[in-house]
């Protein structure tokens, strides 16, 4: 599992060949951290056979500035050409998730919507 | 001027802003009225509390991002100043434009003058489900 950021803020990504791609995302991103976020889950989608399935847990993920939301604008346009066949996204806040869904609605790639956290372990 | 109208010219500028937000024309007038620090906060009508400037500035621009001609139109009534030395406090009503619901949320702002400003340091606003859900409809139509 890569792991950047801290307890207060940061993500997680884990990529398990039988499993997808796993991200979990919390707290304020840093402009470093965002700008780490794409290539860090493009990554992980390129080491996927395709037809894996990615999912965002981003239930303590706060409203993100410019750069957090250009990287989850790359996640969402490139992911599905990189041969992933579904993107979910878990969030709680109401706002995170209002940024979100203008961010896949602009994308125009499909997400599924959950709600609360789909309990993807941030240390492990 | 008093410094009670004072007060409640610095707190309307920030509702005056929040309508610019949603008729689309920014969140300049936003940032206008606040103090950007760390220790400022936000309590948002969705229930999410924002701590510090740098997180509360996306959440309006989340909502400026929505923003159109037509989704403005919110008024402000009952608006109360009650000042302690440097420090100030504003109640009101905040009726939100039709197209984000047409709730009415009370709401409180807490206001500190520094160099003889009257800055925003505090807000607090009434749930509002109705404008969460017009919200995420504009979101979702992109």
């Amino acid at each position: 599992m890569e792991k950047v950021g801290d307890a207060l803020a940061g993500f997680s990504v884990d990529s398990v060949p039988s499993d997808g791609v796993k991200v979990s995302g919390w707290g304020f991103w840093s402009v470093e951290i965002a700008s780490a976020f794409a290539g860090a889950v493009l990554e992980a989608c390129r080491s996927q056979a395709r037809g894996a399935t990615l999912t965002l847990d981003l239930a303590d993920l706060k409203p993100m500035r410019e750069e957090g939301q250009q990287s989850l604008s790359r996640v969402l346009r490139a992911a599905p050409g990189l041969g992933i066949s579904a993107i979910s996204i878990a969030t709680t806040n109401p706002l995170t998730r209002l940024q979100l869904v203008r961010l896949a609605s602009e994308s125009g790639t499909a997400v599924r919507w959950l709600s609360g956290s789909t309990a993807v372990a941030r240390d492990a | 001027m008093t410094i009670e109208e004072e007060v409640l010219a610095a707190a309307m500028g920030f509702y005056e802003g929040i309508d610019d937000m949603t008729s689309g024309r920014g969140v300049g007038r936003i940032e206008a009225a606040w103090e950007h620090g760390p220790r400022v906060t936000a309590g948002h009508p969705s229930g999410e509390w924002s701590q510090g400037w740098d997180e509360i500035l996306p959440g309006f621009q989340i909502f400026a991002s929505l923003g159109r001609p037509d989704r403005g139109g919110s008024r402000v009534r009952s608006m109360k100043a009650h000042v302690y030395g440097d420090v100030a406090y504003t109640t009101c009503l905040f009726i939100a434009a039709p197209a984000f619901g047409g709730e009415t949320l009370a709401c409180t702002n807490v206001l500190r003058r520094v160099d003889g400003a009257w800055k925003i340091i505090h807000h607090h606003a009434d749930k509002a489900p109705a404008m969460g859900a017009a919200a995420e409809k504009f979101a979702r139509e992109g």
